[in-house]
């Protein structure tokens, strides 16, 4: 926070889950932020902090489901290789 | 004992039988191979039949505990292979098969050979329910090992991107049929272990013959599934099927679909949870905010209370009260103020200290100056007083003045000391 205080929320944290996390980790930062809202006891411009914080990952999460594309790969090569090296001591 | 020339109880014979056949370990573990006649499914939910041979036949009995256990249950008429032990039924004398797997005949060899390896596999342990890992909940990349061709892979596709999109796979492509089957099936676990990203893996095959699934029951594909390091979820063949695999895996599924299914949460209901947990935000910040405005409110009460404000609003109230009372609540008042008046004056004559002077007390006033209160201090011999008595007053001069002896205060402090 700007006053320099030390946060009773890893705010940091929750953030950066927010900007670089996978939809499992802003889904569960989500529910962090809830569940510490629920627990009170926050000051409360955090609250509001954490509000703010917790609608922006919804939406986060929201716009992951909408935009998801199932990803599809094969491991074709990686068993040739396998295939034709086999490991140490089988050979 | 049963000793030769001797008559004996039918009963002790019996229980002879039955030792002798308990006491055999070819009859403790048997395969035998027949026809079904005279089934008789009991109301206990035991199944009773006869396997009928060429020149012979058994009686055979199928508790209910482990008709429960079979993949299918025998018809009349069906050729069969029964596993079991043979024991002697002293009720009805009768040699009968305890039968506890029950498979169609010509199956038969392959049954018991398949039924061995269970057995061994799970005497290791493969099988321990206490091994089955949980899935993640959500699985970034989930690997599929199964054929590239065919329903199977894109049903799994179609099932994943329709019910949870966010993930990724990785086919692990391998032949599920033939004699080349098993290797194939284990280097694809291998080629999954070696990627190292996949959170869970679907072993899926479609459905077929019974000897088509023959390589998900070879014990080399079981130990590989053992050994993979994330959980594996199955989904061999159609609902009916059941092979070693399915039995080694942490989850099984009855389809490849259902195997997919189970691997992931759906879409739908993610997005009804973010609404679920966008409420309890909304809901928890309001009340957050209604809180605070409640103690801001009881806050501004107080203070009120402390200050002048509150005496104010008091006496607006009393007076309000007062104004609003009739004229004959008023005259009552009036009156309850005379006579507390009256009281007073009662109180106030007690007090007036001529009334004194009635039992006997006089006062001295000073001629001079005409003050009361004469004190030794300021009496001189030959000073006029006036002696004011009950019924008059006397004029008087002062003979000798004497000061009381008041102990000095060395005096006092020596005495303490």
């Amino acid at each position: 926070m700007s006053d320099g205080r030390v946060s009773a929320v890893p705010l940091a944290e929750w953030d950066a889950a927010l900007n670089n996390g996978s939809f499992e980790e802003v889904f569960a930062t989500l529910e962090a932020v809830v569940a510490r809202l629920e627990e009170g006891r926050l000051p409360l411009a955090e609250s509001l902090t954490c509000y703010e914080l917790g609608v922006r990952l919804a939406t986060r999460c929201e716009t992951m489901l909408d935009e998801a594309e199932l990803r599809v790969s094969r491991l074709e090569e990686v068993i040739e290789r396998l295939i034709d090296q086999p490991r140490a001591g089988e050979a | 004992m049963i000793r030769a020339s001797r008559v004996v109880p039918v009963g002790l014979l019996a229980s002879y039988l039955r030792q002798m056949l308990d006491g055999d370990d070819l009859l403790a573990d048997i395969w035998v191979e027949g026809e079904v006649t005279n089934l008789f499914p009991a109301r206990s939910g035991h199944l009773y039949f006869t396997l009928r041979g060429d020149e012979g036949q058994l009686k055979c009995a199928l508790f209910r505990p482990y008709a429960a256990r079979q993949r299918s249950l025998p018809a009349n008429g069906d050729q069969v292979a029964a596993h079991g032990r043979v024991g002697f039924y002293a009720r009805e004398g009768a040699v009968q098969l305890y039968v506890d797997v029950v498979e169609p005949a010509g199956l038969g060899l392959a049954a018991l050979e398949l039924e061995q390896l269970r057995q061994r596999l799970a005497a290791e342990g493969l099988f321990d329910e206490t091994r089955k890992r949980p899935l993640p909940m959500a699985p970034r990349v989930i690997g599929v090992v199964t054929s590239p061709d065919g329903s199977v892979w894109h049903d799994i596709q179609q099932v994943l991107r329709r019910r949870y999109p966010l993930t990724e796979l990785i086919l692990s492509p391998c032949q599920v049929q033939g004699d080349r089957a098993p290797a194939a099936l284990v280097a694809a676990f291998e080629a999954i272990r070696h990627d190292g990203r996949a959170e869970v893996v679907i072993l899926a095959r479609g459905g077929g013959a019974a000897e088509d699934l023959a390589a998900f029951n070879d014990e080399r594909v079981v130990r590989a599934v053992f050994s993979c390091a994330v959980p594996v979820v199955t989904g061999v063949g159609h609902e009916t099927d059941w092979t070693l695999v399915d039995e080694v895996a942490d989850l099984r599924a009855p389809t490849p679909s259902a195997a997919a299914e189970l691997c992931v949460p759906s879409v739908a209901d993610l997005a009804f949870r973010i609404v679920e947990l966008r409420d309890r935000l909304a809901r928890q910040t309001h009340d957050r905010v209604e809180d605070e405005r409640l103690e801001v409110r009881q806050m501004r009460r107080r203070l009120a209370q402390e200050s002048t404000g509150r005496t104010i609003v008091v006496r607006q109230a009393e007076l309000r009260r007062l104004a609003g009372e009739g004229s004959r609540g008023a005259r009552r008042r009036f009156g309850l103020a005379r006579a507390d008046l009256q009281r007073q004056t009662a109180l106030l004559r007690a007090l007036d200290p001529m009334s004194v002077l009635g039992r006997g007390y006089a006062l001295l006033i000073d001629a001079e100056s005409g003050a009361a209160g004469v004190t030794v201090a300021a009496a001189r011999p030959g000073h006029r007083l006036r002696v004011e008595v009950v019924d008059g007053a006397i004029m008087t001069r002062i003979e000798e003045v004497v000061a009381r002896q008041l102990p000095t205060r060395s005096a006092r402090v020596g005495q303490e000391a």
